[in-house]
């Protein structure tokens, strides 16, 4: 009989710049990902948590991934195609961030 | 104010401190029609009052002030002025762009441009108020930091509301790369300019401005005002500059792996989560700040609450200063990164040149060329903080190794060895960006008229492209890819069209943090601001063609002294050597590509491929047929 075993997928995540302020000044905090340990779940678990405010930081009003939101994964950025569907790993690291500006 | 003018004060003070005489000329219009103001007209002035071979710190180097046309009026970020002059850092072309309120009250005092001549026979500082000009007695200021002469001077004055640009010691001093400093901590830092000032004499300029200026069409110039400040505060990044400013990049230049640490050797630190904007927000800011008519506010106050630094105040730091503080020297220590750019700003200090001149100090001590024991009291460990404070401190001072570092790195590195390491082009030490991984900012660094350097024409969104990629389309026809950074094509016209912009902006006198020309002021903006404040009928391409031309004259400079192309190549280490850490791992630049990318460069400026002197025919499409005779009068044209 095969049996079921239910994934438990820890993610590490940091958030940088806008995110930092989305989550109310949180620099990084550890996640918990059910089954699917998906990018896309990631999204929806923080989402749920930080609100409508977070929501938006991420996604345009129709629903589209904005361009001000970037996910770096393990040191990687994860590309614009179909990003949501990106697996996660357990101990992997998330960076969600806004673009630079460079000067000073 | 003259009735003639609008957007520009219409008056250029010139000063000669070896006679003390004071006189006030008018603005010549065809000047302006050329240049522009601020940054334009100054390199004209100082191309024509200079020759070929001066000694940057004699008094034969002229340094001038100047504003520009949109300097002091509603248009939003407004309050920049240039200083500009030889430089003694580099010997070639010098100035160095400042924010605040100093800019303004110029312009209310009736004067676009200041030219400094001669040299005073004891310390003076010029006082404006309006039509009363005086040098006034500066002896019991000499020695003063700049909080200190800031303050010293508005209370003996009675005017609180007075602006100060004043030098510190280390102008005093001479070193190589002091600043100026106006509203304890708005610096005029790259190039020395603060020497050329200490060299003359000078310790400050003070203004007080109650004339105001005129604009063409206020209701036009109105509505231009509030669409650029709509646009600026609609932009996608708005709340990033808003909130963090540029210590935002902090933690981004760690995550895509450019940020230069332990002296460019490798492009992550492993403390960076500790530098991020993110924990000085945090931690340490404690009210926001905005320069003149700015609706961003980029900067902040901080403040130090616990340990060996409590009680630490000041404004600021910038990315570059975090990073010259911080990881280029191997300093973890975040509170003493905050202490050091307080320090740099009250002795009157460029903060990257002198952590870059720090963090070589720090190689040349881990490669054994300056020993324990060589000048009294400096091991140079990596990461030892204190070190770094000591070192501001000698540097400022003159005193043992920080003599030999007032010089500047490369000075420094020819004296003592250690040359292949000095990140720096054309004598002027690396802004905090490893260009290996990102190849237009490669060339742009390296063809920067005033020697290596981030803010001559900085291709901001080359490493976000997909957030401008229609602007870019629009504006320059590029079409770009996800890993538009890492490409070579295409390039040599996305800087030449930068760099044209940023002389645009610099000689109009906005900020370019937000009129950087791709974001989100645009042509448009600048072409409308300037046309509604000024009355002229302007097309973007005129504007684009002053651009070029004020960069071709910067560069004609250069040439009179010697630069050639052989001077445009990345630093050696930065063109030599692969990226050893983070994801740039292995990434360096291609030294066929890279030529190519430079001929294309050159051909696009109509410049000589062989030499990298501009071409004739281009100088004088340019209206520069004097200059380029003038250059080529003096030059030894290679074969």
């Amino acid at each position: 009989m095969l049996i079921e075993k239910e994934l438990s997928v820890s993610i590490k995540v940091k958030y940088y710049v806008l995110f930092f302020i989305a989550t109310n000044y949180c620099l990084e905090e550890s996640v918990q990902l059910g089954n699917s340990g998906s990018l896309g779940e990631l999204v929806e678990i923080l989402c749920q948590k930080y609100g409508e405010e977070f929501r938006r930081s991420i996604f345009c009003p129709d629903g589209s991934l904005k361009s001000t939101a970037w996910f770096i994964l393990n040191g990687r950025r994860v590309g614009t195609d179909n990003p949501f569907s990106v697996r996660l790993n357990d101990g992997d690291e998330m960076i969600i961030s806004s673009p630079l500006l460079v000067g000073g | 104010m003259s009735k003639s003018w609008f957007g520009w004060a219409g008056r250029i003070l010139c000063i000669n401190l070896s006679t003390g005489e004071i006189i006030k000329k008018p603005l010549d219009p065809e000047l302006t029609r050329k240049y522009l103001g601020q940054a334009g007209i100054n390199a004209k002035l100082l191309f024509d009052l200079t020759e070929p071979g001066i000694d940057p710190l004699s008094p034969e180097n002229p340094l001038i002030f100047g504003v520009g046309p949109l300097g002091g009026s509603l248009a939003p970020c407004s309050g920049r002025f240039t200083v500009t002059s030889k430089s003694p850092l580099t010997g070639i072309f010098g100035d160095s762009n400042c924010g605040g309120h100093w800019g303004p009250e110029l312009k209310n005092a009736g004067y676009d441009h200041i030219i400094i001549t001669g040299k005073a026979e004891q310390p003076v500082y010029l006082w404006i108020n309006d039509d009363q000009v005086e040098l006034r007695d500066a002896r019991h200021l000499w020695g003063k930091n700049t909080w200190e002469t800031d303050e010293l001077i508005k209370t003996q004055l009675a005017q609180p509301s007075a602006q100060v640009a004043c030098i510190g010691p280390a102008g005093e001093n001479q070193v190589r790369f002091a600043a100026i400093i106006t509203n304890l901590a708005r610096a005029a830092a790259r190039t020395g300019m603060g020497a050329v000032m200490g060299s003359k004499y000078l310790k400050a300029i003070v203004v007080k401005g109650n004339r105001g200026m005129g604009v063409a069409s206020p209701d036009e110039f109105l509505q231009t005002v509030h669409k650029s400040e709509s646009d600026i505060q609609h932009d996608p990044l708005y709340e990033v500059a808003t909130t963090f400013g540029t210590t935002a990049i902090t933690g981004l230049a760690q995550m895509l792996g450019f940020l230069p640490t332990r002296n460019f050797q490798a492009s992550t630190f492993e403390e960076a989560e500790n530098h991020r904007g993110e924990v000085i927000l945090k931690n340490h800011v404690t009210k926001h700040k905005a320069c003149f008519n700015c609706p961003v506010g980029c900067s902040r106050f901080y403040k130090v609450e616990e340990g060996e630094y409590a009680g630490t105040v000041g404004e600021g730091p910038e990315y570059e200063s975090i990073a010259a503080l911080g990881s280029k020297c191997g300093n973890a220590e975040l509170p003493s990164i905050l202490h050091a750019n307080t320090l740099c700003n009250q002795l009157g200090l460029d903060t990257i040149s002198a952590g870059n001149a720090i963090a070589w100090a720090m190689e040349a001590y881990q490669r054994g060329i300056i020993k324990s024991g060589d000048f009294a009291g400096d091991d140079l460990l990596w990461g030892d903080h204190r070190a770094v404070i000591d070192t501001i401190n000698k540097i400022a001072l003159r005193q043992g190794l920080g003599d030999v570092l007032a010089e500047g790195a490369l000075r420094a590195a020819k004296k003592l060895g250690g040359e292949e390491f000095v990140v720096h082009s054309k004598g002027m030490d690396y802004p905090a960006v490893d260009v290996r991984g990102t190849k237009g900012m490669a060339l742009a660094f390296a063809v920067s008229p005033r020697g290596g350097d981030h803010l001559k024409g900085l291709p901001l969104y080359e490493v976000a492209p997909e957030v401008y990629q229609k602007d870019i389309k629009t504006e320059i026809g590029i079409d770009i890819t996800p890993q538009y950074w890492a490409e070579y094509d295409t390039k040599a016209e996305l800087i030449f069209w930068h760099e044209n912009w940023h002389c645009v902006v610099d000689s109009l006198g906005l900020c370019k943090l937000e009129g950087i020309c791709i974001k989100p002021l645009k042509p448009s903006h600048f072409q409308q601001l300037l046309a509604t404040a000024t009355g002229w009928d302007i097309s973007i391409e005129e504007l684009e063609a002053v651009g070029e031309r004020i960069w071709n004259l910067e560069r004609l400079f250069g040439v009179r002294e010697g630069i050639r192309r052989k001077d445009d190549l990345p630093p050696h280490r930065l063109y030599n050597e692969l990226i050893a850490t983070g994801p740039g791992t292995g990434e360096g630049l291609d030294h066929d590509k890279y030529e190519v990318m430079l001929n294309k460069y050159y051909q696009l400026r109509g410049w000589d491929e062989k030499t990298g002197i501009p071409g004739r025919e281009r100088m004088q499409k340019l209206g520069l047929e004097k200059e380029i005779e003038a250059v080529l009068s003096v030059a030894v044209v290679e074969s």
